[in-house]
């Protein structure tokens, strides 16, 4: 381990070696009309080729270069090119703003990045996704939603219909470490996964890394989800919304001090229960079904070089029956952050972090009443650092400690109840990490990403912490006091990648990674839902651990309008988990009984080919993949095919610009059925005829497959007007901008399946395989405007 | 306002879920033993089952194994349960009784040199302090007209002994017809507490006449009908299926459970 620290060091440093006359060039780089920070926007010096600087996350750039006069070509897909000649003869300070692009065939790309950034990025197994690019993608109930759409990516698929959550690369649901503004989120899921909680409106940048994620992130096995919200427009008020059929979205942002501070305020909420309150059926009149969500977000410059944000996010799903039946869930989180500009090199970012997701069933009513509740808290703290070493080295480094609260079952009874039951007790833990990254160029064809990042995680009391024997039957209890450490675990997950230029257009990358999860999501049942809860690695879980190789090679055609790439990838995963025959996970408070330890294995191969631009754009994915586990007590120890086993996924996603105002797309996806359990057999017992198994997931569900399709016209966005001066005609941008979408799910009303089960036809006694799907066709209309 | 009426019309009628029959073809397991033995604390309430798995498609009936010799001890003396002469497989002994905390030994010799066994404990007899009945609005008469607008909710009312690790299970039958929910527990929520809770699986009307048994049993049983009643039927909110969890030592499935019962009956008024 010493000398991978050496080799590390010495790379860091090597650039410091020539040592001569050098100054910095450091400043953001803003969107003229809103004032939003661009993201990955390039700095490129026009006599250099080669050397430049991309903005990090709050839009600022660092670039050190040898004395001289220079132009400096900012730029960033969709916004105007800007050059700038500089002298520089010291350390110096530039803030640009870009103004957009005005064509409006130029919308619909699918990356905010550098045209060929897919090609000449060191990072390896990343899809990114500009919230603009998705506005014409047909969706369910035309609720536009980032998660649905980088669904349709390879190696990122959909859980299902019905499903909450994704699997990325062979991964399980609860191996997604999503990030709403460095929060994290626990269940990104309304209305039992039809709907993501993140609504469109308020979001900027999402950034899903599936490979080797930068040392910055730990903590899940299989990828990071990385969202950022909007920092609200800095320049002027706006207002934009969409009425839809089921639900309705209102954002409004403007300047708190124009160019100085903004802030965006953006719900969501739908109304299915306002409909069944126009029923004449008491009943359905009586019922509660809906979801909402509140993004906020404020951010303010204190002046040059400090700048703070705050940011919010509340969601809740409801669900109920008059006063006799509740159910109901959601996420809150919460971010604090403070942006420091110690110097033109060194870009600090500290941020306090809060999130909570919980559940509630309750039922009864008056004062005799119970109510079961569940919960996951997080504190978090993170000082991060970018350094701008030189041209050359850009280094990252950070620390992170999380204090984690579980409440696996609360259980309050109304005041007429008069018996006690006793709540599951509390678990605590604390997870830290320190990291350190740097991203090198090695002369113009050969750049990597390579870092190191230490995390620790420790169980404290309070507590009656148990042991289990080999079957999982309680054999001892420790009683732990406040903050006592009951278990600690540690581990080095080295990152790296690399990049090589075979020519202009096309590159090889490879990256290695390893990754420690120490949270552990339960789910009582095939279908992830609400009620699946979270618990610590413990003194019986231990913390999964994973290992990723991944290779892949781009290449981009006919002046980078066309990207083609195929990557392969190879993970081992540690301490996998998997329940017990017939596991209990609800309100069990010796829930880790019930659990099996195993090993995992994902591999496979991802192929996309994009039509970037043009009226005609879209792209095809497909994944071949293999996901399997490894446990002694189920199928006798012999490898078994995982839930998320799917051979074959594909996507095909097609947008078609007929003229500035009409557009049409349609997409497709088809996969492999997931691994199931179905009987082999049937007996009698208790009266009743019973299915008998023989092998878990030996089985298939059918193929799924379903076309999407949509329509959206925009109105017109600039009228002519009579110039006072020169007395010609002249196109002015409308203020008041608006669309119509029209979208058709599962469009030729396919029956795919959400459940099998085997019972007996309570007519003829028969057994029967009987198969529920949830829709079959779904038509929707929404409006969006924005003023 | 026609139209949208309409649109939301057509997203309730698609939004209806399908249900169909679907051709599934299914591997065809080796034919396993199924035990089924259950000792109460009442004379004639005591029977071993013997059968044997079948295809899933095959709806000809179940084979039954005869012949078997079949015996529980209960420590000191050990009783023949015979095969009954009318039901095929089914060994019963009118006579037999369970006593509180005892260990009961089944064995059953199938003549082939296959030998079966299983031990199961009695805990102390549980005791039914009351039960009672509250009003409610039926929510379905909205739906179905040939509802009653009231139903009841009967609610039983136990002490558990803190003593013991106790596991529950509550039989109940409205009119002679049993209520086919599954109501188990454990007690690790309310060790040593009076405990209340309602039939919620049953619609009970006026003039009904509700029977409710209590069962204490030991741990197997109630692991048995846990995983029985949550993980056989493969429906997207249960959990993997597998088979329940047995206690029969052997090449078999199923159970053997002594058990302490009480009972109570009440009648709802007109």
């Amino acid at each position: 381990m010493l000398r991978l620290k050496l080799v590390l060091l010495a790379l860091l440093f090597a650039g410091f070696a020539m040592a001569q006359e050098k100054y910095t060039i450091s400043g953001t780089l803003k969107d003229a009309q809103s004032g939003e920070d661009l993201i990955g926007a390039r700095v490129t010096v026009k006599e250099l080729p080669g050397t430049g600087a991309v903005t990090n996350a709050f839009g600022f750039y660092s670039l050190t270069l040898p004395e001289g006069t220079y132009t400096l070509v900012y730029k960033s897909l969709g916004f105007a090119l800007t050059e700038e000649r500089i002298d520089l003869k010291s350390d110096m300070s530039k803030d640009f703003e870009l103004a957009p692009e005005g064509k409006v065939f130029e919308k619909v790309v699918v990356s905010a990045e550098r045209e060929d950034e897919n090609v000449t990025s060191a990072e390896v197994g990343v899809d990114k996704i500009n919230i603009k690019d998705i506005e014409t993608i047909p969706v369910f109930f035309g609720e536009k939603d980032i998660l649905k759409t980088i669904q349709l990516l390879p190696g990122v698929k959909s859980a299902g219909e019905g499903n909450a959550g994704f699997y990325v690369r062979g991964g399980a649901v609860d191996q997604n470490l999503v990030l709403l503004d460095g929060a994290p989120v626990y269940n990104a899921s309304h209305l039992l996964g039809f709907f993501s909680v993140f609504n469109s409106d308020a979001l900027k940048d999402v950034k899903l890394y599936k490979g080797a994620a930068p040392a910055q992130f730990g903590g899940r096995l299989s990828s990071v989800m990385d969202i950022k919200m909007k920092e609200g427009n800095m320049k002027k008020f706006s207002a934009s919304g969409g009425l839809g059929l089921i639900s309705s979205r209102l954002t409004l942002e403007g300047p708190i001090v124009k160019d100085k501070g903004s802030f965006i305020l953006s719900g969501r909420r739908t109304y299915a229960d306002v409909f069944l309150r126009l029923s004449n059926n008491e009943t359905l009149k009586e019922s509660i079904l809906y979801f909402y969500d509140l993004n906020a977000k404020a951010n303010y410059r204190l002046g040059k070089k400090d700048r703070i944000f705050l940011s919010g996010y509340f969601g809740r799903d409801k669900f109920g029956f008059s006063d006799q039946f509740g159910f109901d869930w959601g996420n809150a989180t919460g971010t604090a952050r403070w942006n420091h500009i110690y110097n033109d090199k060194l870009f600090g970012n500290t941020s306090l972090v809060f999130s909570n997701y919980n559940y509630k069933i309750n039922f009864g009513s008056g004062n005799q009443t119970f109510e079961i509740g569940s919960q996951i808290q997080d504190w978090n703290f993170k000082e991060e650092f970018d350094y701008y070493a030189n041209s050359n080295n850009t280094v990252k480094f950070g620390i992170n400690v999380i204090h984690h609260t579980f409440k696996p079952g609360e259980i309050e009874t109304g005041s007429g109840i008069d018996f006690i039951l006793n709540d599951i007790e509390n678990r605590y833990s604390v997870e830290s990490a320190a990291y350190i990254q740097n991203e090198q160029k090695v002369g113009k064809r050969f750049s990597m990403i390579y870092g190191l990042r230490y995390s620790n995680f420790v169980q404290i009391g309070p507590g009656d912490i148990f042991t289990y024997d080999a079957a999982g039957n309680v054999t001892d209890t420790t009683t732990y006091g406040n903050w006592k450490p009951i278990q600690t675990y540690h581990g080095l997950s080295p990152r790296f990648s690399a990049k090589l230029l075979v020519d202009e257009n096309s590159s090889i990358k490879t990256g290695y990674s390893r990754t420690f999860q120490y949270l552990h999501l339960l789910s009582n049942s095939t279908a992830s839902s609400p009620t699946d809860i979270w618990i610590p690695s413990s003194n019986n879980v231990k913390p999964q651990i994973a290992d990723q190789v991944s290779i892949g090679y781009f290449r981009n055609f006919a002046d980078n309008m066309i990207e083609f790439s195929v990557e392969g990838y190879y993970k081992h995963m540690q301490n996998a988990v998997d329940y017990r025959d017939g596991a209990e996970v609800t309100l069990n408070p010796s829930v880790e009984g019930e659990l099996l330890f195993g090993k995992a294995r994902a591999y496979g191969a991802e192929f996309l080919v994009k039509k970037k631009k043009g009226k005609f754009s879209g792209w095809i994915s497909y994944t071949l993949a293999r996901s399997e586990k490894l446990f002694d007590d189920i199928n006798d120890g012999s490898w078994y095919p995982a839930k998320q086993d799917r051979t074959h996924d594909v996507s095909i996603v097609t947008i078609f610009n007929f003229s500035e105002q009409w557009t049409a797309s349609a997409s497709w996806v088809y996969y492999t059925g997931n691994a199931v359990t179905f009987p082999s057999g049937k007996y009698l017992i208790e009266g009743q005829v019973v299915n008998y198994y023989t092998e878990r997931n030996g089985y298939r569900m059918p193929d799924y497959h379903r076309l999407d399709l949509g329509v959206t016209f925009f109105a017109k966005k600039f009228k002519n007007i009579l110039d006072p001066e020169t007395g010609e005609q002249k196109q002015v941008p409308k203020r008041w901008e608006s669309s119509w979408n029209l979208s058709v799910y599962n469009a030729y009303a396919r029956e795919n399946a959400y459940s099998i089960s085997f019972r007996e036809n309570e007519e003829t006694g028969e057994t029967e395989a009987v198969q529920v799907a949830l829709f079959r066709i779904i038509p929707s209309i929404t409006y969006n405007f924005k003023f | 306002m026609r139209t949208s009426i309409f649109i939301i019309l057509a997203i309730c009628i698609s939004f209806a879920s399908c249900e169909k029959v679907i051709d599934i073809p299914l591997d065809e397991a080796e034919q396993r033993i199924v035990v089924e033995g259950k000792m109460k604390d009442n004379e004639g309430d005591n029977y071993i089952l013997l059968s044997k798995t079948g295809s899933v498609y095959d709806d000809s009936g179940f084979e039954k194994i005869s012949g078997a010799s079949v015996t529980v001890n209960d420590g000191t003396t050990t009783y023949t349960f015979p095969e009954n002469e009318l039901v095929a497989g089914r060994y019963e002994l009118e006579s037999f009784t369970t006593q509180p905390n005892k260990t009961y030994t089944l064995t059953v010799d199938l003549g082939d040199g296959q030998v079966l066994s299983s031990t199961s404990v009695t805990n102390d007899k549980p005791t039914i302090d009351e039960l009672y009945f509250e009003p409610q609005k039926n929510f379905f008469a909205d739906f179905d007209p040939t509802q009653p607008d009231t139903v009841y909710q009967v609610f039983y009312n136990f002490s558990d002994n803190g003593a013991q690790e106790n596991y529950y299970r509550i039989n109940a039958w409205i009119n002679g017809e049993r209520d086919e929910t599954y109501y188990i527990f454990d007690d690790r929520l309310f060790n040593g507490e009076n405990n209340i809770a309602p039939l919620w699986g049953a619609v009970i009307e006026a003039g009904d006449t509700v029977s409710v048994e209590l069962v204490s049993s030991d741990e197997a049983y109630y692991t048995y009908l846990f995983t029985l009643a949550n993980s056989s039927d493969g429906g997207p909110f249960s959990a993997t299926p597998a088979n329940p969890v047995s206690n029969i030592d052997g090449d078999a499935i199923g159970y053997f459970a002594a058990m302490t019962t009480d009972t109570m009956t009440i009648i709802i008024p007109e």
